[in-house]
């Protein structure tokens, strides 16, 4: 069982839940952290799968791609399957790590969503100007056609929802009525997936931060009088 | 083996649709290099010379399935912004039609593979060119909307970035949509955003649409 630790994490959220994974304790991710190097071998291994095919690609065409030797490939990972589950981890845990420790840091709504935009505009930016996770999105539909792992992927993807959704409802006093929290927070997770897109398409980084100001407004005008940022 | 007819006009038969919908499929199980025509005809049910009639290659087939998924949006949207004469009605009317489209597909269980065609754009210059094109029409669109209605905005400086809020909006529904969030949901979300735009405009929410039958979801 391979977990991720939090950093910064309080007891003010919902217990997390660990993934089976199937990592040996030569993970190359340590404390949750994922070298460069790696980050850019996973992604070429993407890349086979795009241009070889999920059916066709060998575990060994992963050890080429990722500059490393089968062995190594084949100790870590049995299966392309885990080897695509192993790569999603990576790519949610950096994300829900991060994010869940800036939303921890603030207890009031407001500051808590603008410094959770903000950082999530920071990472995607990172990792599109150092070029790896260029092919995520044809991981994830690989991962669709495959019903385990596209399980999975929703388990990972409600996961990192319930923290944030957990945000909303616990600050649910600062909203002018009780039952906003549930589709304000759906309509900041529809944001941070529309800005991860437009970070691919190459929006400039002003751009970003104006589209994350923006629909800071819905929630300012949710707020109850009297609470102002 | 059926045969597969013409695509004329820009108007697609239902077997051109299914080869459209099975290519992305056959791209990602047997990679976009290494799969043939002779695959994709197969996966979609009809003969390798039957698709080749049409498409002299795969970077043709991928272009076309690309542009088939965007008009298949961008009609209805085209149409729904036309039909709305002021900024909020349109913008409204433009985030329902795409949750609705794409909660049909979804339904239809075919998959929202946009994406991939985004990834294989980089590293096929053909698609890439295609892409760019598809993408600047529709930011086009929607920009031309909010430059017809600036007199109902607050200031004509929020044309730009109120335009790019909603193409980033509606790219995300697409993603919320694909990974299972309920679409009764989503209009909830849609709604939400528009709040964006009322706050910019200098009336805001015209009183006729206050109440709508979508909004009541």
């Amino acid at each position: 069982m391979y977990s991720f630790p939090i950093a910064g994490e309080r007891d003010c959220c919902p217990p997390l839940k660990t993934y089976s994974g199937t990592m040996s304790s030569l993970d190359p991710i340590r404390d949750g952290e994922l070298s460069p190097e790696l980050e850019t071998a996973l992604d070429s291994c993407v890349k086979v799968f795009m241009l070889q095919g999920f059916q066709h690609s060998t575990l060994e065409d992963l050890a080429v791609a990722s500059g490393t030797s089968r062995d190594f490939i084949e100790k870590h990972f049995a299966t392309k399957e885990q080897f695509c589950a192993a790569a999603m981890r990576w790519y949610f845990s950096k994300f829900y790590r991060q994010l869940r420790s800036v939303l921890a840091l603030h207890s009031e709504l407001y500051p808590a969503v603008e410094a959770v935009l903000y950082e999530f505009i920071e990472l995607s930016r990172e990792q599109y100007d150092a070029g790896t996770a260029m092919r995520f999105h044809t991981l994830m539909d690989i991962v669709e056609l495959d019903p385990d792992l596209s399980e999975e992927l929703r388990k990972m993807k409600l996961e990192g929802m319930e923290h944030f959704i957990f945000k909303f409802t616990q600050c649910k006093g600062e909203l002018n009525t009780d039952d906003e929290a549930t589709a304000l927070a759906k309509f900041y997770a529809t944001v941070f997936e529309g800005l991860s897109i437009m970070v691919q398409h190459g929006m400039s980084h002003e751009d970003l931060y104006s589209m994350a100001n923006l629909s800071l407004e819905v929630l300012a005008n949710h707020l109850k009088k009297g609470i102002n940022f | 083996m059926k045969p597969c007819d013409k695509i004329e006009a820009g108007n697609v038969s239902p077997e051109a649709e299914r080869l459209f919908d099975q290519c992305v499929k056959v791209f990602l199980l047997k990679g976009y290099e290494a799969c043939t025509l002779d695959d994709i005809g197969k996966a979609a049910g009809c003969s390798g010379d039957c698709v080749k009639e049409h498409f002299s290659s795969k970077q043709e087939l991928a272009a076309a399935a690309m542009r088939w998924y965007y008009i298949k949006y961008s009609r209805h949207m085209r149409t729904e912004m036309a039909m709305h004469q002021d900024i909020y009605s349109a913008m409204e009317a433009v985030l329902f039609a795409f949750i609705e489209i794409s909660c049909d597909q979804v339904h239809a269980n075919k998959g929202l593979f946009v994406r991939t065609f985004i990834d294989i754009s980089n590293v096929d210059d053909f698609v890439k060119e295609s892409f760019k094109e598809l993408q600047d029409d529709w930011e086009h669109q929607v920009l031309d909307k909010f430059k017809q209605c600036q007199l109902e905005l607050k200031d004509d400086a929020d044309i730009e970035v109120l335009a790019h809020y909603f193409l980033t909006v509606i790219e995300g529904l697409y993603e919320m949509i694909k990974y299972g969030t309920p679409c009764d949901l989503m209009y909830k979300v849609a709604i939400e955003s528009l709040g964006v735009l009322e706050l910019h405009m200098k009336n805001g929410q015209p009183k006729k649409k206050k109440g709508s039958k979508k909004k009541s979801k």
